[in-house]
């Protein structure tokens, strides 16, 4: 008995392969992107490489947005599936079947539908996260040996994940099955489409919501701006596109409509009307299409420009290959008495730099030491202000004083006693006139002849820029700090607590040579100074971005900073958020083929139809093949064209972000985003093309059968 | 010279998978004047529907030519036959064949606009016709929302909003009830009484009783035909059964 039902399922999944087998495989697919992110993400392999750890998070984030995905989609599948298949239901039980008979029919079609879909998706899965296991490594600048073992976890994981999808979309089956009195479903896909309304409202709401959007996503000022904005407007832009497409694309259709000149003309006539049925009928399938283009081209742009640019980005970034900062070994931590002296033992470290390179056999260049300190603040109306808050655009400001600059800079520069040197490390903005600096005094801005060769070493990304200051020498560094601590940084007594951060100087230097020549000073140095550099230490330095604190064993303490392993941990960031980028993508690539693909099955079909009818009527075979043809381009030209208008117009937003990466050079952003684009427009005309193939085929089967 | 002249008609299918051959029409002739009604009557598979393809230029015969006011279809190339179709010859399908697309109002004016006639002319053409038809409260309704008998109206509206020499039918009534039924064969021969000629292939005894002339089609061949002349429908009617009895029936037995 069971057998007649198993034959029943598999013939109908036969009959509807134009549809079970793209839902079948696009599910595989789904499955195979979210065991190959979540099994990268707790990957034993990739956790263990230099700054795997920071990796794994960024890729444990995507999880959970490529399962919505993967769920939301299959369940779209396959109720859109059902809904074509209502008919189909209705005649089984016309035939005498009662509703448990259907329901069997239809458990057969999705254990079968589940059980290739998940076995084929996990077989793909384990295959693309090998090549995706090497491809990151690679991409990481990390070699390492492959390693062939699977995780089974993660795979019990995702086989656990989609049973209980597919046994949730099989239950839903049932329940419609027996809530539904069999004659809807014979009667359902015969009841045709509702008059298209014009709902004017609606659709100015759209229009006004979109406005509002882009107008948010074209005034951001700053990246902390653009992180508290770009959620909102997301979500903004897509009800818009939602609203938009539904129904003011009808709105702007019926007002063709009423212009009856324009309307009854042979051209308009087909085309506007029928245009008007599509819209309505795939409005929603297209701003889908729309949304998740806008996605791809924002997300594979941007990654991109995070990860090819970096390296631009770390050269302005650090001036210098490694930088040492050392306590003073006889500390005098009373300030009041004015400490501007160059440390004691300023010859021993500076010795200790030289032997280091020596031993390791590699040159120290451009050797500089200074004092500096650095706090933050904005610029408000004359003012610059030592109290920054941090949701809003701040300064991150470093201050040397005017014998540093001239010494480092190699410069004669002389400031007037009011006066201070300045020079934005971005180009951000300038100053002109008198400025207070809060608790220091009013000072006349003078810009600097050039930017201070200073590292700005912690450096905060979230900033809107770099403000180096160069202070008269009659006001000295200490004086500068202790009138700006003040006011505000009193112990529990009352009693002024001197600051750290300028009892310290900083060593700054390059050394000749590659990578490993710079990697042999770096673990001569430790070794002989500080600690001997293990895989532990290394994955310490990492998690701190290239800092770490030593002591040397008398006393001494030290900040070590090595720039490379600051860009390691930015490579793995970075690649990480690439690699993450191109999977979701990936992602959405396949859910927007699939949507594409099935309306243009279900247009061909429909079209089939309209096609024979207007040969009967009188229209010749090229009229209609070019009237319905250009429907049909028009169609899925507009989600393409809205697509970029979108990210046109997050173009400043995007770009905002993408400076927190630390990325100043952004006129790469929008070269890669053209890039994108294009590469992005051709292959959506290129499935475009594919799909279209599917529905000449329909049509023509139709035609020849007139 | 007749309006319509049907000369050896012959059609031959080949299935699609070779050799078979399926004769539809074998040899068919026959003529219509202007200003008649003709029904063509026959069982399915008899070659109703192949013929109706043939006479409106949807399918070409194997043999034999159709000559419409004096011109030959055969000869016509597929731009002008479309034309040919849309000035020339006005349509009823069983299944209505309007489109979904279009409110009824612009279903009946598809044949205009695509005549390139201006908006105002249509207009003008329409009222009248939406009038006579009684469906001026429908015009702007979807096909959906109103019932196969309004549906039918529509398409027969949109088949003489041309004034075409020739209305084709193919089974109107197949898919209406009895009241509606009756409503469009009053339909039809109050527009033939207008002068419009009609030309309608059918089963429906009934339907053909509204005719003034009935040809029965049998195995591809035209072999009987009665004149309406003075009978009522329902004397006609009887005549057509006992025709069907005598010679459909008769020859089955």
């Amino acid at each position: 008995m069971n057998n007649m039902y198993v034959n029943l399922a598999s013939n109908s999944i036969r009959k509807n392969k134009n549809f079970y087998f793209p839902y079948i495989a696009s599910s595989s697919v789904m499955i195979a992107l979210f065991f190959t992110l979540f099994s990268l993400a707790v990957d034993p392999l990739v956790q263990g490489m230099h700054g795997g750890k920071t990796l794994g998070m960024i890729l444990v984030v995507g999880v959970p947005i490529i399962a919505t995905l993967a769920i939301l989609f299959i369940v779209y599948m396959s109720s859109f599936i059902m809904k074509r298949r209502k008919k189909e239901l209705g005649l089984y039980s016309v035939l005498g079947m009662e509703k448990r008979h259907i329901i069997k029919v239809i458990f057969f079609e999705n254990l079968f539908v589940s059980v290739v879909s998940i076995i084929s998706g996990t077989i793909i899965g384990v295959i693309v996260e090998k090549l995706a296991q090497l491809s990151l490594l690679k991409l990481l600048h990390q070699a390492a040996d492959v390693d062939y073992s699977i995780a089974t976890d993660v795979l019990l994981y995702t086989i656990g994940l989609f049973v209980v999808l597919f046994v949730f979309i099989f239950l839903n089956s049932v329940r419609e099955i027996i809530f539904k009195p069999t004659l809807v479903y014979i009667k359902e896909e015969q009841a045709g489409e509702k008059k298209p309304k014009a709902r004017w409202f609606l659709g100015l709401i759209g229009l006004v919501v979109l406005c509002y959007a882009y107008y948010m996503a074209c005034t951001v000022k700053s990246g902390a701006d653009a992180i508290t904005r770009f959620a909102l407007a997301v979500f903004l832009v897509i009800i818009a596109t939602y609203i938009l497409f539904i129904v003011g694309s009808i709105a702007v259709l019926e007002l063709m409509k009423k212009n009856k000149n324009y309307y009854y003309k042979t051209n308009h006539f087909i085309s506007v009307s029928g245009m008007t049925y599509r819209m309505k009928r795939n409005g929603a399938g297209l701003a889908s299409i729309c949304i998740l283009s806008t996605m791809v081209l924002v997300m594979i742009s941007s990654v991109s420009t995070v990860f090819f640019y970096n390296g631009k980005a770390f050269s302005d970034r650090f001036t210098y290959d490694f930088g040492i900062s050392a306590d003073d070994k006889e500390h005098d931590y009373s300030i009041e008495e004015g400490d501007d002296r160059v440390p004691a033992d300023n010859e021993d470290i500076i010795n200790e730099i030289y032997t280091a390179a020596s031993e390791a056999d590699v040159t120290v260049t451009d050797l500089v030491y200074y004092k500096t300190f650095d706090y933050y603040g904005f610029v408000s109306d004359r003012v610059i202000t030592n109290n920054p808050d941090y949701t809003s655009e701040y300064y991150e400001y470093w201050v040397i004083d005017q014998e540093t600059y001239n010494r480092i800079n190699n410069e004669s520069l002389v400031l007037k006693d009011n006066q201070f040197g300045y020079w934005f490390l971005g180009g951000s903005d300038d100053f002109s006139g008198e400025y207070e600096i809060e608790g220091v005094g009013v000072y006349e801005a003078s810009k600097l002849p050039a930017k201070p060769n200073i590292m700005p070493g912690e450096y905060t990304s979230t900033s809107k820029d770099v403000v180096f200051i160069v202070i008269p020498d009659s006001l000295g560094l200490n004086e500068f700090v202790s009138r700006l601590y003040a006011d505000w940084n009193l112990d529990n007594e009352g009693d002024l607590v001197p600051p750290s951060e300028n009892e310290s100087t900083y060593y700054a230097f390059n050394i000749d040579g590659d990578d490993d020549a710079k990697m042999a000073f770096w673990n001569k140095y430790n070794e002989k100074y500080t600690w001997p550099i293990d895989e532990e230490l290394l994955s310490e330095y990492n998690s701190n971005m290239g800092y770490g604190d030593e002591s040397d064993g008398i006393g001494r303490y030290r900040t070590i900073f090595c720039s490379m392993l600051f860009q390691q941990v930015f490579y793995n960031m970075y690649g990480g958020l690439f690699f993450l980028g191109i999977l979701l993508s990936i992602c959405c690539i396949v859910i927007a083929v699939l949507i594409m693909y099935f309306k243009q099955l279900l247009e061909g079909y429909e079209d089939a139809k309209r096609f024979t009818i207007m040969k009967k009527v009188g229209l010749t075979k090229d009229e209609i093949k070019k009237s319905i043809y250009s429907q049909i381009v028009m169609v899925f030209l507009t989600p393409i064209i809205c697509a970029g208008i979108h990210t046109a117009f997050a173009y400043r937003i995007v770009k905002s972000m993408i400076v927190l990466f630390g990325i100043s050079n952004i006129d790469g952003y929008f070269v890669i985003l053209l890039i994108s684009m294009a590469v992005f427009t051709l292959f959506y005309a290129l499935v475009f093309w594919i799909t279209s193939q599917k529905y000449f085929k329909i049509v023509n089967a139709a035609e020849n059968a007139v | 010279m007749s309006m319509l002249e049907v000369k050896n008609l012959k059609k031959v299918y080949t299935t699609r998978f070779g050799g078979n051959k399926v004769t539809a029409l074998t040899n068919v002739n026959f003529t219509a004047e202007k200003g008649e009604y003709v029904a063509i009557m026959g069982e399915s598979g008899s070659g109703k529907t192949t013929l109706l393809n043939i006479l409106a230029a949807l399918d070409k015969p194997t043999e034999g030519e159709v000559i419409l006011e004096g011109q030959n279809l055969n000869l016509f190339k597929d731009k002008k036959l479309a034309a040919f179709r849309r000035e020339q010859l006005g349509f009823v399908f069983q299944d209505f064949n309007l489109l979904d697309t279009f409110s009824v109002k612009d279903n009946i004016l598809l044949p205009l606009v695509l005549a390139g006639k201006k908006h105002k002319e249509m207009n003008e053409l329409l009222m009248p016709i939406a009038e006579k038809l009684g469906i001026t409260e429908l015009l702007e309704k979807y096909p959906y929302e109103i019932s196969g008998g309004q549906k039918q109206r529509a398409a027969v509206a949109r088949a003489i909003i041309t004034n075409p020499q020739l209305v084709l039918a193919d089974e109107p009534t197949g898919a209406l009830d009895s009241k509606s039924t009756d409503e469009l064969l009053g339909l039809f021969e109050r527009i033939n009484k207008d002068g419009q000629t009609i030309l309608m292939v059918t089963h429906s005894v009934k339907a053909a009783s509204t005719a003034s002339r009935v040809l029965f089609i049998k195995d591809g061949v035209i072999f009987h035909q009665l004149y309406k002349a003075n009978s009522t429908n329902d004397e006609f009617y009887r005549k057509i059964t006992d025709s069907l009895t005598a010679l459909i029936g008769g020859g089955e037995n």
